[in-house]
């Protein structure tokens, strides 16, 4: 009686959309004609498309890079937080949370003013008084090529993809710090103490002690970084718009399956794509959870 | 292993803790300023103060502030509660399910966790047309609560019931109902942990409401401010910046006051290696 409700609205809601979204992906159902039977051709097409394989390319990068620089970043905030007096930390991890409370949209906004072109934050706070190949600090120094100012963000592609890094690291390393938090907060504290009797102390004390103590939750939020990134998409759509930026350098997946499907109406090739993720999605996540569970062996 | 000096460190959290700050402060002063100004975002104080914006998000005229916080809320809340209510039921049930028949029972909330709605989006509108729930909020209500999110959190948060109390319970020839009952009692701070967690989660997510609500009576309010936006370059932006004051604060006054339930929820669940 109790598993009934979970069991009837996961068959319904979940269940029943993936059936419907195998079948679709396996029929033509484009504005020109719908329902005939097409067997595996979308997939085909889909694999085939350059689009596809440029979307695919850069959730994957965006999905890594995520993983490498939030982690640590997560991981070095959390010691801090550990760090300050106890009456000081619901302010500070209020602080970190901060970005990960305010909605996507919002946020894409804001990351708006930081990448606008010359006058954006980044650009007028930290690149232009660095790196400008007459007046910056390290400019002249470093060799920078003449005639540079300022970075294009949402317009070069070769910097689209860091700007969506940046906006992604911005927005999770606190909370990531804050999980870590949690989970440090409730440690053997005796284990902790006899690593630092034992001559553990300061970075050793973090990477050789702490951190294998609090793997799994390295595991946790690799997990749930991996959920987000290849789900990724109102930051890129808000900032970038629906084409994903000057040469499809910032388009994601979700971003590609939305196009096809809601705006240019092809519904087999948008769920080609969505069934087409899966094995990524899940593989990553198993893969994520094997070398958990080997190290815990 | 060489040491970094802590200065470094401390140096670099406290830039980290002004990088998360600053762009709400400018949010918030940007809110006072004309579009002339507000495309400076370098400029942090305004030059001149001005209350325009407020007054006419609060009068309604641009977009109705209170109609899309309230949806935003109910969408929200809605899911949530309904997410906690089905998933705890549901682990409560696992509870007492044992062998191969509870491992096929849980993978089927662990898939659903996997398998996010972004894969299924084209065929939720079709099927909330079928059943006649698209524009309505019930659509997205049952989506975001057949979330398999709860059901690991609480399968997790049962862990920690002690044995001895369910002897004793069943040897008082305590019922279903009554048990259900007790695993309240016994795991209320890990439910309001998951009430906030899962709160935060859907006042982010506008896929959903994005596919299946369209009226504008039914959209919450990020959803109202898009349409805000496309609309002219020539609106005052600080109305924007006003009315997303409005998305941060739900969260964040829930997050205030549940932070000590909310951490040592997460930390009793998230520390065990089983997650």
């Amino acid at each position: 009686m109790f598993g009934l409700p979970w069991l009837g609205v996961w068959m319904l809601f979940w269940l029943w959309p993936l059936f419907e979204a195998l079948s679709l992906s396996l029929h033509k159902n484009d504005p020109s004609g719908a329902g005939v039977f097409v067997g595996l051709s979308n997939y085909r097409y889909v694999w085939s498309d350059a689009i596809f394989l440029k979307a695919l390319s850069n959730t994957s990068l965006y999905t890594l890079c995520n993983l490498m620089l939030i982690l640590p970043l997560g991981f070095f905030l959390s010691a801090m937080l550990q760090s300050i007096p106890k009456r000081w930390q619901l302010l500070v991890s209020l602080i970190l949370v901060l970005p990960i409370l305010t909605p996507p949209s919002v946020l894409s906004w804001i990351f708006l003013m930081v990448f606008h072109g010359k006058q954006g934050l980044l650009n007028a706070w930290f690149i232009t008084p660095l790196f400008h190949y007459q007046h910056g600090w390290l400019g002249p120094w470093i060799g920078v090529k003449e005639g540079f100012e300022y970075i294009n963000w949402l317009k070069d592609p070769h910097y689209i993809m860091p700007a969506l890094v940046m906006q992604a690291s911005w927005r999770w390393a606190g909370m990531v710090a804050f999980l870590f938090h949690c989970a440090w907060s409730s440690l053997p504290i005796e284990v902790i103490q006899a690593a630092k009797l034992d001559g553990a102390q300061g970075i050793s004390l973090y990477l050789r002690v702490i951190a294998p103590l609090l793997r799994h939750i390295f595991a946790f939020c690799g997990a749930m970084l991996i959920i987000d990134g290849v789900a990724y998409f109102s930051g890129a759509y808000f900032l970038l718009g629906q084409s994903g930026g000057t040469g499809n350098a910032g388009l994601m997946l979700v971003t590609h399956l939305y196009n096809q499907g809601f705006r240019w109406g092809y519904l087999g090739d948008a769920c080609a794509i969505a069934i087409s993720l899966l094995p990524l999605w899940v593989g990553l996540i198993v893969l994520l959870m094997t070398i958990k569970r080997k190290e815990v062996c | 292993m060489k040491q970094v000096p802590k200065w470094l460190g401390r140096a670099f959290f406290l830039f980290w803790i002004c990088l998360s700050c600053y762009p709400f402060l400018w949010m918030f002063l940007s809110s006072f300023k004309q579009n002339t100004e507000l495309f400076r975002p370098d400029r942090l104080w305004p030059q001149q103060w001005d209350f325009f914006a407020w007054q006419l998000l609060w009068k309604g005229e641009l977009i109705s502030l209170k109609q899309g916080l309230w949806n935003a809320l109910y969408l929200s809340f809605g899911q949530t509660f309904l997410a906690a209510f089905l998933g705890y039921s549901y682990s409560f049930f696992l509870y007492f399910t044992k062998g191969r028949v509870k491992l096929g029972l849980t993978v089927l909330a662990v898939a659903a966790v996997v398998v996010p709605a972004q894969v299924m989006a084209i065929p939720l509108v079709q099927i909330s047309q079928r059943l006649g729930l698209y524009d309505n909020a019930w659509s997205v209500l049952l989506t975001g609560g057949s979330t398999g999110l709860g059901v690991l959190y609480f399968i997790q948060a049962f862990k920690r019931i002690p044995k001895t109390l369910l002897d004793a319970a069943a040897i008082d020839g305590a019922g279903s109902l009554q048990l259900y009952g007790l695993f309240f009692q016994e795991s209320k701070s890990h439910l309001l942990g998951f009430l906030l967690l899962f709160f935060m989660l859907c006042w982010h997510a506008h896929l959903l409401p994005l596919l299946l609500l369209h009226s504008e009576a039914n959209l919450p309010l990020p959803l109202s401010m898009r349409s805000l936006l496309d609309s002219s370059l020539r609106f005052p932006r600080a109305v924007l910046m006003a009315a997303s004051l409005f998305l941060i604060f739900p969260p964040l006054i829930f997050f205030m006051f549940g932070y000590r339930s909310l951490k040592n929820s997460l930390g009793e669940v998230l520390s065990d290696p089983d997650v």
